[in-house]
């Protein structure tokens, strides 16, 4: 059964375009057979409604024939005559007897007996006559002779009677048929017609068994094409070489699919990897820029640094402590300063430089401001870039109280969170704008980063991008403030893979 | 779409096939006009007659159809005219007919033949007129001469005082016969002369002349004759016709023969006073059964006569 089903529903192409090639030639051939009988029983009627005529048209020339070799036998003997006249005699005679069986079945079979019956009398007054040359009897043969041509008049008059009668009948079959075949002419048109749209019908359904398919494959194809890969798998039954196309085409989509996802997360991971590199160019290039200004300003730090060791030996010289003291911070933060961007400090290098800015400040702006320094011992060690903690301390210093004339709180200390560092520099200065805190916690420190002030030559965003790529985290440094009251920098360097990026940072 | 076009498809399929069985019935049931099947027929009889155009032998041979269909035999008709009386029996006799039906103007003419036929074992019917010196073994017809006779009485009687008779005789009749054997004319005579002022002026046949030419000629040449006695209906219509023509309806009485629905019509408008119906029909029954049953060896009477009846309008219930 299933077998049945199979050769049934999964036909191969070829058995389908045979079947449906057979369909339409049965299809035709019946109708063609149903033409061919009709013509047939035509013909047929035909023929019987002419039988008595040929039959009949063939005895009279015969019996012409017949009389003229008679009547030479009777005048002179001729041998080739009587061969000639036993020959009809022969014909006739069988003649006679299917005339009397009358082959016809139309015809008037009362006259076609009286026919059969003229023409065996016929004969037999031949034979007289033929009896009667033999025994030199002139008069017995001229009298059978002259009876013959009587009934061979008699004949001729039944025939022409009987031709009345078979045309009355012949003309009443004739309208009779006409007008029945009229009707199956009729019938037999809307066959053909009825044929003609039936094929055409089979060959829409089959032209669209066979190509349904492909369209639809087609369709799929090109939504793949369009990179649409979530269609509903065609179903249904369809020839098998449909089917294998449609199932190679499924499997091509999936491998394609599968091989594009690959190419995909391919393309991510490189264009990752080629953000992480344009990260570390960007990295690159903030370093080399801060090196560079470093460079640029280790013009004067050099000599200054020179200058001021030639300073501080000076004031020990002339016993100026303060001064003596003043010049040696300032030349050790000018060392601090001027180090490699790429080294790695500790925090506790750090809050030291911050408390020699500090100090610098403190003989600057007297009691201005007040800084505080906190660091928890825990937090010590932790590594960090150099030069991020004086930067945001002088920010604090030349942003926040540019316009402020009462003493100045700062205050910065570090701490462990759950997972990070944090470091908070806090300040009372005069805030940051709404939209301007908005602006520097979404990263975007064009406006800050202007040097002008900054000891080191480095801005906010200097800052943030270092921080940012030797930790590896976008996270790592928020704003907070209100405006007139107080602002708040927070740092919170991770712990957790720090070591992996120190070391990359370093190398 | 797809089941639209699958039912359209079977749709079509059962068309084609109704179509086909109605088509293929219709070619099978296609059969030509069946010919008569002598071989089912018992007997083969032949009618010989001089007259194939008269009413009378068109009602004979309805009578003889009709009973053709009960005896199983067939018939043929032989007509003389263009074949001699001669011809047709030396036919009759080659083609072994079983019996000859002799409807002759004059069978007595054909006793001869009838003779022949005889013995050649032919059984023989003589209608219309006897042929007694015939060895026929039936006759079967109406007393002519008594058909004269009352033709004539109605004739007389149509008329009060004087009438002066006319006769048109149907094709039936022969005018090259001698008058003294018409037993119709006979029978009118005899009444005729047994009546004062009775007389028969006029005998005219239309077997030559056609009824209406001869109605002309008798107003043509204003014979005085006021009763007309007419043997065939057809002429009887043809009569009439000339008589409405010339406006002479009323002038001529009528006496008609038969029963058509034309004479029936005349007889209530007055312009055919009565007619005499001859049962031609009847005759032609009579002969198919009486010839079967000599055929069966049957004892028949030799002379069979077939009544007349008078068509008048207290007949048709009309005052």
């Amino acid at each position: 059964m299933k077998r049945l089903k199979d050769l049934l529903m999964h036909n191969t192409l070829k058995r389908k375009v045979f079947s449906f090639i057979l369909v339409i030639m049965l299809c035709f051939l019946t109708g063609f057979l149903y033409t061919f009988y009709v013509t047939y029983k035509v013909n047929q009627e035909i023929n019987q409604m002419f039988t008595t005529s040929i039959l009949l048209n063939e005895m009279n020339t015969e019996m012409d024939s017949f009389e003229t070799n008679l009547e030479s036998y009777l005048a002179s003997k001729n041998s080739d005559s009587f061969v000639l006249y036993l020959d009809l005699y022969n014909k006739l005679n069988d003649k006679a007897k299917r005339i009397e069986d009358d082959e016809s079945v139309y015809s008037t079979n009362l006259q076609m007996q009286n026919i059969g019956m003229l023409l065996s009398a016929y004969l037999d007054v031949s034979e007289d006559a033929i009896e009667f040359k033999r025994g030199r009897n002139t008069e017995g043969y001229l009298a059978s002779y002259s009876q013959l041509l009587k009934i061979s008049s008699y004949i001729d008059l039944k025939v022409s009677i009987l031709e009345r009668m078979d045309f009355k009948v012949n003309l009443q079959n004739y309208m009779q048929l006409s007008e029945q075949f009229k009707d199956i002419q009729l019938n037999l048109v809307a066959i053909v017609m009825l044929l003609i749209v039936l094929s055409i019908l089979f060959v829409f359904t089959f032209s669209k068994n066979v190509t349904g398919p492909i369209e639809a494959l087609s369709r799929q194809a090109e939504d793949i094409a369009k990179g649409k890969y979530d269609f509903e798998p065609e179903q249904g039954n369809h020839f098998r070489e449909a089917e294998l196309l449609r199932d190679t085409f499924y499997d091509m989509a999936s491998h394609i699919q599968e091989y594009i996802n690959e190419l995909r997360d391919k393309v991510e991971t490189e264009n990752k990897l080629r953000v992480s590199e344009t990260e570390k160019l960007k990295m690159q290039n903030s370093l080399n820029q801060a090196e560079l200004m470093a460079l640029q300003s280790q013009i004067n730090p050099h000599f200054l640094f020179n200058t001021l060791n030639a300073g501080v030996q000076l004031a020990i010289i002339e016993d100026a402590e303060r001064t003596g003291n003043f010049l040696e911070v300032l030349s050790k933060l000018f060392r601090y300063n001027i180090q490699s961007l790429q080294n790695k400090v500790r925090l506790c290098d750090e809050f030291d430089n911050a408390e020699k800015y500090y100090e610098l400040m403190k003989v600057r702006f007297k009691d201005q401001f007040t800084f505080k320094f906190e660091l928890d011992p825990e937090v010590r060690e932790i590594e960090m870039p150099p030069l991020i903690l004086q930067p945001l301390l002088e920010n604090a210093l030349i942003h926040g109280f540019r316009n402020k004339t009462e003493t100045g709180n700062m205050m910065i200390w570090a701490y462990p969170d759950e997972e990070a560092v944090i470091i908070e520099i806090w300040d009372d200065g005069e805030g940051i704008e709404k939209d301007e805190l908005e602006r520097l916690n979404s990263g975007d420190f064009r406006k800050v980063s202007e040097r002008h002030g900054h000891t080191t030559g480095l801005g906010l965003g200097n800052v943030y991008d270092r921080l940012k790529h030797f930790f590896n985290t976008d996270q790592i440094m928020r704003f907070e403030s209100e405006k007139d009251k107080y602002t708040r920098v927070i740092i919170k360097l991770p712990r957790k893979g720090l070591n992996d990026v120190e070391s990359s940072y370093s190398g | 779409m797809k089941f639209i076009v699958q039912a359209l498809e079977i749709l079509i399929i059962l068309i084609l096939v109704s179509l086909s069985v109605v088509t293929f019935n219709k070619i099978n049931q296609a059969r030509l006009v069946p010919k008569e099947n002598f071989t089912e027929d018992k007997y083969h009889y032949a009618i010989i007659t001089d007259d194939v155009e008269s009413y009378a032998y068109e009602s004979f041979i309805s009578g003889v159809d009709e009973a053709m269909k009960e005896v199983d035999s067939a018939y043929e008709i032989y007509e003389v005219g263009d074949q001699t009386l001669e011809d047709v029996v030396d036919m009759a006799i080659i083609t072994e007919v079983d019996g000859l039906i002799f409807r002759m103007a004059d069978n007595s003419l054909a006793s001869d033949m009838i003779i022949k036929c005889k013995e050649d074992g032919i059984k023989v019917i003589v209608v219309g007129t006897d042929a007694p010196d015939s060895q026929r073994d039936v006759y079967i017809g109406t007393n002519k001469f008594n058909l004269g006779r009352h033709a004539a009485t109605l004739a007389i009687q149509s008329r009060e005082g004087g009438v002066n008779i006319g006769v048109i005789l149907g094709s039936e009749y022969i005018s090259e016969e001698a008058i003294a054997t018409n037993n119709f004319i006979n029978g009118i005579q005899d009444v005729v002369t047994r009546t004062d002022n009775a007389t028969l002026s006029v005998i005219k046949y239309t077997n030559t002349i056609r009824a209406e030419l001869l109605m002309d000629e008798i107003l043509n040449d204003e014979l005085p004759i006021n009763v007309l006695i007419c043997t065939d209906p057809v002429d009887v219509n043809r009569i009439i016709r000339v008589l409405v023509d010339r406006n002479r309806v009323g002038d001529i009485r009528i006496i008609a023969s038969g029963e058509t629905d034309e004479i029936k019509d005349g007889i209530e408008k007055r312009s055919i006073t009565a007619s005499i119906v001859e049962d031609y029909s009847e005759i032609g029954s009579l002969s198919v059964y009486f010839m079967n049953r000599i055929i069966h060896g049957e004892g028949v009477s030799s002379y069979v006569n077939v009544p007349f009846e008078t068509l008048e309008m207290r007949n048709l219930g009309v005052e």
